[in-house]
C-alpha cells in the first residue's frame, strides 16, 4: 500500500506553545520581595489613581470590581470578599466596539487608553489573565484591542491567606505566580512580590524584604482530582447534572477565562450605511453558539453544551497549551442557580472507576 | 438598481389589548423622525386619521390576541394583504393575560366580567378562546414582551429595512441579568422567573430588585421542573409558581410540559 | 499590530449563478494559499461569513457562496466592478504535497464539491504529480449542480460520476437516480494508492465513511473537510470547536483518524 507518510500532527498550523510567561518575562534584578507597611497603602492607592483609573473591588450587596475614583473612596476597597464578575471584563468587556462602519466600510476605531490599574486580584483570576493571553496575544494572529488593554493594564493581586468560602478550589488547581505585584499580608505589613518591570516601578523606593520568601500559593480544602476527562466524555454522569442546569449561563458569563464571542453589526436608523461593528462576548452554553446558517446545530442538546464546557476547561485547553483553563475560583459552582457541582461529581465518578 | 429604492410599507395594527405595544413605537422619542423618515407608515389606527386599510403591507406589526371574532377576521385579512407579519407584543406572541381564561371555566369567566350581558355576546364580540397569532396564521417574526423593548423593536426594523431577515434575542433573562453585576434574587431566596424567560429587556425588573415575573414568555429550552424546585426552595407555593407561569404564556408552558392545567383553581 | 479582524478590499472580476442559491465569484486577488483553505467575507453592517477557495490559480481566486442566511445572501447581491472584502486565507488545508503518487478519489455533495473543485485544479495543475482522479459529486436535483460548464472538461480529464437524489432524468453524466452514497457502494474501486477527498453534508460524510472502511480503505487514506459556526476564523472566539480542535485553525481539513468519532 502506497499510501504517502505525512503525518498530521506536523501539518497542525498552531504547535501549543505555552505562552504563559508573558508577564514573568518581564521580571528582571535578584532582588524580586518589598516591604509595603499597612500605613501605606492607602497612599499608594492614591499614588496609582494619579497616574492612570484605578479599579477594585467594593463591598455593598456584595463584591464588585468598579473604578475608584476618588482619594477618600480609597477606604471603601474590599480585602475580605471574592468579587462576583472577575476583572476580565478590564480585557474583554461583555461588549466591545471593533470597527466603526462609515459609509458600508470599516473603519479601524483605536482607542488611546490611559494606564489601568486593577488591585485587590486574587490569585485564580489572575492566573486567569495568563490563560486568556494564551488564546488572544496568539503569535499568529494577536488581538490589538486585547494588546491595548493588556499592554495598559498592571495587576495588583491579594493573596488569599485563608480561602475565601467553600466552593474555591485553586489549591488543586496548578496555579503559577503570574501578576505585576502581589501582596501577601504578613500582619503588620505586606510583603510584595514583585514580578515585573511595570510593578517594580511602582515600588522601587520600598525597603527589600530581608529573607528569601516567596508567597505560598493558596490553598483549599476543596480539590478537584487533576487526572484526565477524556476516560469519561462518554459516561452518563453529565446527564445527571444536566438535569439540573436550568440554562441560565451564570457559569460562562461569570467565567474568569471563558474568552468566547460572536460579531454584530449595528447601524444607525437615521443612516443605515453607518454603524459599529461589535464584539460581543458569548456563551458555549447557548443554543446557537454551533448553529450553521440553514440550521444544523453541532450541539444540539444542553448536555453536549455542559459536556463541552467542562471538558474544555479541564481537557481541550490542556490538551492545547499544557494547562489547565479552569483557575479553581469556583464562580460557576457558587453562582449557579442549581448549585451544579462539577468537582463533587468528577471527584465522586474517579473514586468508583 | 438605478431606481431609488421604495421606502417599505408599514402597518400598525391592533387586536384585542391594552395597546401598550404600538405606543412602544411612538414612544421612541429622538429615534423617531427617522424612523418615519425611513419608512411609508400607511396605516396606524392610533395616530393617523387616514388609513389604508387594505394593503399590501411590506410589514404589518399586530399587537393584541385574537380574543374574539372580529380579531380573527382582521387578522386573517391583514395577513393576506402582508408581505411579512410580526406579532408584538406578548398578547400577540404568548396571548398575555387575557390567555389566562385558557386555564378556567369560560362560561364562568364571561359571567364574572359581564354579569347578565355574557349571553348576548354574538357577532364579532362573541368570544374565542385568547390565543396568539400564530394559532391562526403564519407568523414570520415574534417580539414578545409586555410592552415589547424599544431595542428590540428598533433593532428590527434596521435589520429589515437593510435587507435581512431580523434575529430576535432569545437568550434567558440571567444572561443580561449577570452581565450587569446584578444581585440574583432567586440566590437571595426570592421569587424571579428569570432562569425560564426570554431576555433582551437587558433585565429591567430584576436591576430594581424586583423578580422577573415573566413579561417575555418562555426560552425554546426553558427548564421549568428544575426552576419550580429552586422556586419551592426559596419557599414560593406552587400554586403562586403556577400562576407566574399562566400570566403571560400559560399556553406555551404549557407546551412546554408544565402541569400548570390542573394545579390553579378558580380564578 | 495588524489587526486580523480586518479585511482587504478586492476588486470583483466576475459573478457566476451555478444554481439557484448558489453563485461563483472571481476576485482580482493573487494570494498564495493551499486548496481547502477559507477566507471569510464581510459585508459592513451584516456581518462576516466563513467561505472556502473553489479555485487554485496563481491569478485569481474563486469563491462558491450558498446562500442561506444573511450575509450570505448579501454577498450573492455584490457585481462585478465592485469591491469584496476578505480577511485570510485561514486554516490548514490539503497537503497537497503529500499525495504525490497517489490516484485521487473525490466525494462530494452539494455546496461541498466547491471546496473540491480547488483541488482538481490543483492536480490540473499539477497533473504529473498525480496518477489520476475519480470524481463522485452528488446533488438534490439538476437544478443544483454545480460547475456545469465544467463537466465537459472534468469528464475528458477523470473519471466522473454526478448522482442526483430524485427526478435525475435523462442526464450526460449522471447514473439513475439516486444518492452519491449509493454510487459508492456499487463502485468497484481499490484502495491501493488512493487518497479520498471527502466534503459533504454531514449525513453524508456519515453514511460514505463505513462504505469507505469496508472497502479497505485505511483511516488515515481518507480527508474530510468540517464545517463549522464560525466567526473569527484564528481559534480565539470558540464557536468551532469541535471536541478540543478548531475547525477554523486545526481545520477545517482533518484526516480522518484525526477527528474519527468527535462530532461537536
Amino acid at each position: 500500500m502506497s499510501v504517502s507518510p505525512c503525518s498530521a500532527q506536523s501539518l497542525l498550523a498552531h504547535e501549543g506553545k505555552p505562552l504563559n510567561s508573558v508577564m514573568a518575562s518581564d521580571r528582571r534584578g535578584e532582588r524580586l520581595g518589598k516591604i509595603l507597611r499597612k500605613d501605606q497603602l492607602k497612599p499608594l492607592f492614591q499614588a496609582l489613581q494619579r497616574k492612570g483609573s484605578l479599579y477594585a473591588p467594593v463591598k455593598t450587596d456584595m463584591v464588585r470590581f468598579q473604578e475608584i475614583t476618588t482619594p477618600e473612596d480609597v477606604d471603601a476597597i474590599d480585602f475580605s470578599g471574592h468579587a462576583f464578575f472577575p476583572p476580565k471584563k478590564y480585557l474583554l468587556p461583555n461588549e466591545e466596539e471593533l470597527f466603526a462602519i462609515r459609509e458600508g466600510e470599516l473603519r479601524e476605531t483605536v482607542a488611546e487608553l490611559d494606564q489601568q490599574f486593577i488591585v485587590n486580584v486574587r490569585m485564580c483570576d489572575l492566573n486567569a489573565v495568563g490563560i486568556l493571553d494564551n488564546l488572544y496575544l496568539d503569535p499568529e494572529y494577536p488581538d490589538p484591542y486585547y494588546r491595548a488593554k493588556r499592554d495598559a493594564t498592571t495587576f495588583i493581586g491579594l493573596n488569599c491567606v485563608h480561602e475565601l468560602d467553600e466552593y474555591c478550589f485553586c489549591g488543586s488547581m496548578d496555579l503559577q505566580r503570574e501578576y505585576d505585584l502581589l501582596l501577601h499580608d504578613l500582619g503588620e505589613a505586606y510583603y510584595v512580590d514583585v514580578r515585573s518591570d511595570k510593578g517594580m516601578a511602582l515600588v522601587e523606593g520600598l525597603p527589600d524584604a530581608e529573607d528569601d520568601f516567596t508567597p505560598p500559593l493558596p490553598r483549599t480544602s476543596k480539590v478537584l482530582d487533576p487526572k484526565g476527562l477524556w476516560p469519561f466524555y462518554a459516561d452518563k454522569w453529565w446527564a445527571g447534572d444536566n438535569e439540573l442546569c436550568v440554562g441560565c449561563q451564570r457559569c460562562t458569563t461569570l467565567c474568569p477565562t471563558c474568552f468566547c464571542f460572536d460579531v454584530k453589526d449595528d447601524l444607525d436608523l437615521d443612516d443605515l450605511s453607518s454603524g459599529k461593528r461589535l464584539r460581543v462576548i458569548d456563551s458555549c452554553h447557548s443554543p446557537d453558539f454551533t448553529r450553521v446558517a440553514g440550521g444544523h446545530d453541532f450541539r444540539a442538546s444542553r448536555l453536549q453544551r455542559y459536556r463541552h464546557r467542562v471538558m474544555h476547561k479541564l481537557q481541550y485547553y490542556k490538551d492545547e497549551f499544557k494547562r489547565s483553563m479552569c483557575t479553581g475560583c469556583g464562580r460557576c459552582i457558587r453562582y449557579c442557580h442549581s448549585k451544579i457541582d462539577f468537582v463533587k461529581t468528577i471527584n465522586e465518578e474517579f473514586v468508583h472507576e | 438598481m438605478t431606481e431609488e429604492k421604495r421606502k417599505p410599507r408599514i402597518a400598525i395594527h391592533s387586536i384585542t389589548g391594552c395597546a401598550g405595544c404600538q405606543l412602544t413605537i411612538y414612544f421612541i422619542k429622538d429615534r423617531l423622525l427617522d424612523f418615519l423618515g425611513a419608512v411609508d407608515l400607511v396605516a396606524a389606527p392610533m395616530i393617523k386619521g387616514k388609513n389604508d386599510d387594505d394593503g399590501p403591507y411590506d410589514v404589518c406589526f399586530v399587537e393584541g390576541s385574537v380574543s374574539n371574532r372580529r380579531d380573527l377576521e382582521h387578522l386573517k385579512k391583514w395577513r393576506a394583504q402582508s408581505k411579512v407579519l410580526v406579532a408584538l407584543g406578548t398578547c400577540a406572541t404568548h396571548a398575555n393575560v387575557q390567555g389566562i381564561k385558557n386555564f378556567h371555566d369560560a362560561r364562568t369567566v364571561h359571567e364574572r366580567v359581564y354579569g347578565q350581558e355574557a349571553a348576548n355576546l354574538e357577532g364579532g364580540s362573541a368570544p374565542v378562546a385568547p390565543t396568539p397569532l400564530d394559532e391562526h396564521v403564519k407568523v414570520d417574526y415574534k417580539i414578545s414582551g409586555c410592552p415589547p423593548e424599544e431595542v428590540e423593536i428598533l433593532k428590527f426594523i434596521k435589520e429589515f429595512l437593510t435587507g435581512m431577515h431580523p434575529r430576535i434575542y432569545h437568550e434567558p433573562v440571567c444572561v443580561e441579568c449577570t452581565k450587569r453585576e446584578i444581585r440574583c434574587l432567586l440566590e437571595d431566596g426570592k421569587e424571579c422567573m428569570g432562569p425560564l424567560i426570554r431576555g433582551g429587556c437587558n433585565a429591567l425588573c430584576p436591576g430594581v430588585g424586583h423578580g422577573c415575573t415573566g413579561c417575555h414568555g418562555p426560552i425554546e429550552e426553558a427548564n421549568i421542573p428544575q426552576t419550580i424546585e429552586l422556586l419551592k426552595a426559596n419557599g414560593v407555593p406552587l400554586k403562586l409558581i403556577n400562576q407566574h407561569l399562566q400570566k403571560y404564556a400559560g399556553l406555551a408552558f404549557d407546551k412546554l410540559g408544565a402541569a400548570i392545567r390542573k394545579e390553579v383553581e378558580g380564578p | 499590530m495588524n489587526n486580523y479582524l480586518k479585511h482587504t478590499p478586492v476588486k470583483i472580476l466576475s459573478k457566476t449563478w451555478e444554481s439557484p442559491d448558489t453563485v461563483t465569484f472571481k476576485v482580482d486577488w493573487q494570494v498564495q494559499h493551499d486548496p481547502g483553505q477559507f477566507v471569510n467575507i464581510s459585508i459592513p453592517g451584516k456581518g462576516e461569513s466563513p467561505i472556502s477557495f473553489c479555485s487554485w490559480n496563481p491569478d485569481y481566486c474563486e469563491f462558491n457562496v450558498r446562500v442561506v442566511g444573511n450575509v450570505t445572501e448579501a454577498i450573492s447581491e455584490l457585481e462585478p466592478g465592485g469591491t469584496m472584502h476578505v480577511r485570510g486565507p485561514y486554516g490548514r488545508g490539503y497537503p497537497m504535497r503529500c499525495f504525490k503518487g497517489n490516484h485521487l478519489l473525490f466525494i462530494g455533495g452539494g455546496c461541498g464539491v466547491a471546496p473540491l473543485k480547488g483541488i482538481i485544479e490543483y492536480v490540473q495543475h499539477h497533473r504529473e504529480d498525480f496518477e489520476g482522479a475519480d470524481l463522485y459529486f452528488g446533488y438534490r436535483s439538476r437544478d443544483d449542480i454545480l460547475f456545469k460548464h465544467l463537466l465537459d472538461a472534468w469528464k475528458s480529464e477523470f473519471f466522473l460520476h454526478v448522482t442526483i437524489d430524485r427526478d435525475a432524468g435523462e442526464f450526460q453524466y449522471s447514473c439513475p437516480t439516486g444518492f452519491v452514497t449509493e454510487a459508492i457502494k456499487h463502485a468497484q474501486i481499490d484502495p491501493n494508492g488512493k487518497i479520498v477527498f471527502l466534503c459533504g453534508p454531514p449525513v453524508m460524510m456519515d453514511k460514505t465513511i463505513p462504505l469507505l472502511l469496508e472497502k479497505g480503505f485505511h483511516e488515515d487514506q481518507l480527508w474530510v473537510s468540517a464545517e463549522r459556526h464560525m466567526k473569527c476564523c484564528t481559534g480565539k472566539c470558540g464557536h468551532c470547536m469541535i471536541n478540543g480542535k478548531y475547525a477554523c485553525k486545526d481545520g477545517p481539513v482533518f484526516r480522518y483518524d484525526e477527528i474519527k468519532g468527535v462530532t461537536e
